[in-house]
């Protein structure tokens, strides 16, 4: 019940209107039991009179038999009204609960961080904000009312057959214990495999997703029979479980409707037996043979209902795990006020680690509002690593990150990111126009900023070639465009925001060193000089930096302008002396 | 183009099409059997049913006034029979639509599943992938329940009502006729609401297909999302989808709750008339059990009536899920294996272009007759501006795409008239897009030939220098990965694809940007791997690092959707045409 009290408290002020939902189904109910009091009095006191005597003229029977009857009319028009507007009345208040659960989920998965996304498929992420929503929001819709209906029918059914005779009521209720016994049992056995549907489900649904976002790398590798395979395994696992859950239903409900079924077959043998006895009167057996089915049709309900119920906890219980996922990183109570942020960047020998491993370790940099550096190493030597400090995507073990000597956990977390422009290595673009993802950090950007972004980037041009320009939309991950295109669009994405830093990611890899250097030449260029942070692979990329830092192992082992490194004769000359090498070769041919 | 986002509703037919329904007997066909056993259970269960009000009118009339104790044991004891007969007949019912149910679900979904493999990239590059995934996951589970327990429930209740017509008709034909009249003031508002209830069930699916989507994609693209601190910006939209979903859906199912009441006030109304024509027109030709009798028949005339209307809410519900899936499965193929396609042999390697003709779009030709032979073990780079038609060279010999005229062949073979599969299972190709799958390292390494043993996958690494930083991580080769986690750097993740394309040991290579990512250190060493990979095979390669594109045997320059130069490093040098240019323009940007 646990599970039923957290959604009901989602309701708030809902809740006055589903609780009128639950008096109109009673009203209703109760206006129908008056029919067919109504019916019967026109059947007794009108009909039955007249066609026993022949000689009442027919305009005084339809004189009294008349306002009866419009009475059942207004009495069925009431009713409709009432059941409309309870069903009416229900919806809304469990949709609102459903749109309260989708909003509060949506905005903690944007509170999450890597290790969330780690250890949540997406697959299961999606579920948990669809699917399971929706069963929680049938629960309160449906599944509620029918238990609430099924306890009322069986209070006034025993009240009426205690006050009729208790020795015939305790007769029919010698079965009951089987019922109820067999109905627990049904929901503790078939929950778990409730659970395991739902996982399936997730899994089913992550094997699809991937499908359908690598299509791409099935094609190309023919791996269409193994995906199939792989997708039959888990659709297959899925059927299984689903007739598992069958299978639990079909052994225990049999048992319920069996139980329910007899005691209506009792009560009128054992009725029967004890008016023969001269225990009970004919009319009496009458009324509780009439209102045996009033016991017999909760019990045969409760089978459905353990089922529901069930059904909802686990769903329920997946919500909730999303709902109260706890949130690692998070904005401070009472951040530092910042008008605004010059982007000096200070990184305190900063350190983190992974599950004991080191990622980092002693980072010391001190980067002036303004200023470029460039940061080269191996890979996954912990580049990406050190942004994810500055933008607090992870926080420092020990050590501090600062903007502004201010150490960044103390900040607001929007605004910190606000001030970040990033453009990340792994370049994901939304499947929205050209010109909503440039404007992404900044949807009420002047269209003229998303151009000039464009521009400095060197994407103005390719886009202006696109079937509708600015206008067209990009696949789901930008596909369908180059690498070196996806790049252009991820830099102008972050040169838009127009931020006092600016993290380059290795953005200009797949772009040819022409466009690099016209990029270049645009960021120098730009008014407002951002600090920019540069991550290459090339020489070219950070030759120009006022410091480069050389990291390795999560280290910095170098560090100093073009020149001074070349004169260290490190891992930077190592790799200019490579580079350069090719270069020089092909300079040496060119001049020939 | 014709592209799709989040908040742009696909278009349907606006017109009720039976059509969907009947094709969907395609699918209950096969259950056939299970499904007439549904049914006949269904029946005979509720043929027990009725037996229960006749024993008790007999127990009343002739057991209590005869104190018959024992005919009273033992037709109660009959009793009890039939109510274990009928409760082992709904255990076979619920058994029976269960297994045909989920069966149905599992065919559809893999019909789409399938297709889905078969679709071009154009399909997938042109819509949220969210709303492929609803169709395929959520779509189909809605539309199991009628298509089972739906179907079966309006047979019974079309049975239910064939009896009480006949009962009602052998008691008293004019009254009966007082009863049908109530039907077409039904039916007028059934037909009347019948488009704009359709309307709103396509809209509900439309706006819950919106809201997936939106939700697919932001779970995707979190790590942008935050930051760029647009959040609860993004929480807006998704509050805005929700609101939309939940306004649909009110809407929709408020119309489905007016049909309820419609019946409801029709029958008192039916109630009315009867008592009312049966006293002031019939009262000389009727006796009062008649009147009765035909009262509790009217009700119960149109309680099959007001579940047949639910069902068909249901219908029409279901009906708008079907057409989605159905449109999907009707997704033209444009690239499959032609009649009499022939299992290409092993191949030695020589491509050739002939005249090739190709566009994505109507008259915006991408390449325009393009010629050209690569022998066998020739390397080959492509050159040339952005969009000039170096990828599009690449996806057409591994046949992603049709041509408009002219041939690509294979050792010879066209290969239009060769079978897929032989194709790209000979061709080891290397894209810009490197896709992980959710799974261990090794696995994904594995993706490029299933039977390798751990040891091939391993040694693969090794070649590629993968093995350095994988053996570093936790669990090694099986540390979990996905595509989403950022447990890889871009750079690792290229020299996964490329251990797996090495691993599947193709006669042609092709490789698309693959080591952009890659730190110099690495990728000086991946060269030498990459070296005697080339070596003996045919190889297509697009870069942009000189060094990469100079040791090639043949040079391609690309422009403008045709071949600009062909040759050598050395000959096109001396050429001092575009791509001396290019190469000088490299230079000096270093």
């Amino acid at each position: 019940m646990q599970e039923a009290r957290w959604i009901f408290s989602f309701l708030g002020k809902s809740k006055y209107k589903l609780y009128a939902a639950y008096v109109m189904s009673l009203l209703f109910n109760g206006l129908l039991a008056a029919n067919t009091v109504l019916i019967s009095r026109i059947a007794d006191d009108v009909l039955t009179p007249m066609f026993e005597n022949l000689k009442i003229p027919t305009s005084e029977v339809m004189q009294q038999m008349l306002p009866l009857l419009f009475l059942t009319l207004g009495i069925g028009l009431v009713a409709a009204l009432f059941r409309f507007l309870s069903n009416i009345f229900r919806e809304q208040a469990s949709q609102k609960v459903t749109f309260d659960l989708r909003n509060a989920l949506y905005q903690k998965l944007g509170l999450q961080t890597r290790d969330f996304f780690l250890s949540n498929r997406s697959g299961d992420l999606i579920n948990k904000c669809s699917g399971d929503v929706d069963v929680c929001n049938h629960f309160l819709c449906w599944v509620s009312f029918s238990m609430l209906d099924s306890i009322i029918m069986l209070v006034i059914v025993l009240i009426v057959f205690f006050s009729v005779s208790w020795k015939f009521t305790l007769c029919e209720l010698a079965l009951a214990p089987i019922a109820g016994i067999t109905a627990l049992r049904m929901g503790k056995v078939v929950r778990p495999i409730f659970g395991e549907a739902r996982q399936q489900l997730s899994r089913l649904n992550t094997v699809v997703q991937e499908n359908i976002a690598g299509n791409r790398v099935v094609r190309a590798f023919a791996r269409e029979p193994f995906e199939i395979e792989k997708f039959h395994k888990e659709n297959d696992q899925y059927f299984d479980l689903q007739l598992k859950a069958n299978k639990t239903w079909v052994t225990y409900s049999p048992i319920l409707e069996t139980v329910a079924n007899t005691i209506n077959a009792t009560a009128v043998i054992v009725g029967s037996l004890l008016a023969i006895a001269g225990q009970i009167s004919v009319g009496q057996l009458v009324i509780f043979t009439g209102m045996s089915w009033m016991l017999n049709s909760p019990m045969v309900q409760l089978g459905f209902l353990i089922n529901d119920f069930q059904r909802f906890r686990v769903s329920c219980e997946r919500v909730r795990e999303l709902y109260d996922s706890s949130v690692e990183i998070k904005s401070p109570e009472k951040p530092v006020e910042m008008e605004e942020i010059k982007g000096d960047v200070d990184f305190d020998h900063a350190t983190l680690t992974f599950d004991g491993n080191p990622i980092l370790t002693d980072i010391n940099m001190h980067i002036p509002a303004g200023s470029t550096i460039g940061i080269m190493g191996p890979t996954g030597s912990g580049k990406s690593t050190l942004f994810n400090l500055l933008t607090r995507f992870v926080d420092v073990r020990s050590g501090s990150v600062k903007v502004d000597g201010i150490d960044v956990r103390l900040f607001d977390l929007n605004q910190l990111r606000r001030n970040i422009g990033i453009a990340l290595q792994d370049v994901f673009l939304f499947s929205d126009t050209v010109e909503s993802n440039i404007a992404y950090g900044c949807p009420d950007t002047p269209v003229e900023n998303v151009y000039a972004s464009a521009e400095d980037a060197d994407a103005d041009g390719f886009v202006r070639k696109l079937p509708d320009g600015y206008d067209t939309i990009v696949g789901e991950r930008g596909m369908g465009l180059s690498g070196g295109q996806k790049q252009r669009l991820a830099l102008a994405r972050a040169l838009a925001m127009n931020a006092p830093i600016l993290i380059l990611d290795d953005t200009t890899s797949a772009v040819d060193l022409e466009t690099e250097q016209y990029i270049q030449g645009r960021l120098r260029a730009r008014a407002k000089k951002a600090t920019t942070l540069i991550v290459a692979q090339r020489i070219s990329s950070v030759k120009n930096a006022d410091c480069i830092y050389i990291l390795e192992n999560g280290k910095i082992t170098e560090s100093g302008t073009h020149k001074e490194l070349l004169e260290k004769k490190g891992y930077y000359y190592h790799i200019y002396q490579i580079q350069q090498g090719n270069i020089s070769a092909a300079e040496s041919e060119v001049q020939q | 183009m014709a592209r799709n986002k989040f908040n742009v509703d696909e278009t349907l037919e606006s017109e009720f099409n039976a059509q969907h329904l009947i094709r969907s007997l395609h699918y209950i066909k096969k259950y056939k059997k299970l499904l007439i056993g549904a049914f006949c259970f269904s029946l005979t269960s509720s043929v027990c049913s009725l037996l229960l009000p006749l024993f008790t009118k007999n127990a009343i009339d002739e057991y209590i006034p005869n104190k018959a104790v024992k005919s009273l044991l033992i037709a109660g004891f009959l009793i009890i029979m039939t109510v274990i007969i009928q409760a082992i007949c709904n255990r076979m019912r619920s058994r029976c639509s269960a297994i045909a149910g989920q069966s149905i679900v599992r065919d559809i979904r893999t019909d789409l599943f399938v297709h889905l493999q078969e679709l071009p990239f154009d399909y997938f590059d042109s819509r949220p992938h969210g709303k492929i995934l609803v169709r395929v996951i959520n779509y189909v589970n809605s539309v199991s329940d009628f298509l089972t327990n739906g179907m079966i429930n309006v047979l019974l209740e079309i049975v239910n009502m064939g009896l009480i017509i006949v009962f009602m008709l052998s008691m008293h034909v004019r009254l009966t006729l007082v009863v049908f009249a109530g039907l077409p003031v039904f039916a007028i508002y059934i037909f009347s609401i019948k488009r704009i209830q359709r309307r709103a069930w396509q809209r509900q699916a439309n706006k819950q297909s919106n809201f997936t989507a939106y939700l697919a994609e932001s779970i995707n693209g979190e790590r942008v999302t935050q930051s760029f601190a647009r959040e609860s910006y993004n929480a807006e939209i998704n509050r805005q989808l929700a609101q939309e979903s939940r306004e649909a859906y009110l809407h929709a199912v408020t119309i489905n709750h007016s049909i309820w009441p419609i019946t409801f006030v029709l029958q008192r109304v039916v109630q009315f008339a009867i008592y009312f024509i049966g006293v002031y027109y019939l009262r000389n030709s009727l006796a009062l059990g008649v009147l009765i009798a035909m009262t509790s028949y009217a009700n119960r005339f149109w309680t099959p009536i007001q579940n047949l209307s639910n069902y068909y809410n249901q219908m029409i519900n279901t009906v708008s899920y079907l057409e989605r899936i159905f449109q999907l499965m009707d997704e033209p193929v444009s690239v499959t294996d032609p009649e009499g396609a022939q299992v290409l042999p092993d191949i030695e390697g020589e491509v050739s272009f002939d005249d090739v003709v190709f566009e994505y779009e109507k008259d915006r030709p991408v390449l325009k007759n393009v010629s050209f032979t690569a022998k066998p073990g020739e390397s080959i780079a492509l050159v040339g501006p952005t969009g000039a038609g170096k990828s599009t060279i690449i996806n057409l010999i591994s046949r992603f795409y049709n041509l408009k005229s002219g041939v690509v062949a294979i050792d010879g073979h066209d290969i239009a008239n060769a079978t897929l599969k032989s194709i790209r299972s000979q061709m080891g190709i290397m894209l810009q897009d490197t896709f992980i799958f959710s799974g261990s390292i090794i696995e994904n390494i594995r993706y490029g030939r299933l039977d390798a043993t751990d040891e091939e996958c391993i040694a693969a690494a090794k070649r590629v220098h993968a093995d350095e930083f994988i053996s570093k991580m936790p669990q090694g080769y099986y540390t979990q990965v996905d595509e989403r986690g950022d447990v890889l750097s871009a750079g690792q993740r290229q020299l996964l694809s490329f251990a797996r394309t090495l691993l599947s040991d193709p006669r042609i290579l092709i490789l698309d940007e693959a080591t952009s990512s890659i730190d110099t250190n690495t990728e000086v060493l991946v060269q030498e791997g990459i070296k005697e990979l080339l070596k003996n095979r045919t190889s297509f390669v697009v870069a942009h690092r000189l060094s990469t594109i100079k040791d090639c045997d043949r040079i391609m320059y690309i422009s403008d959707g045709k071949i600009a130069e062909s040759g050598n490093h050395e000959a096109l040098m001396q050429k001092q045409g575009l791509y001396y240019q290019l190469y000088t323009s490299q230079l000096s940007a270093e």
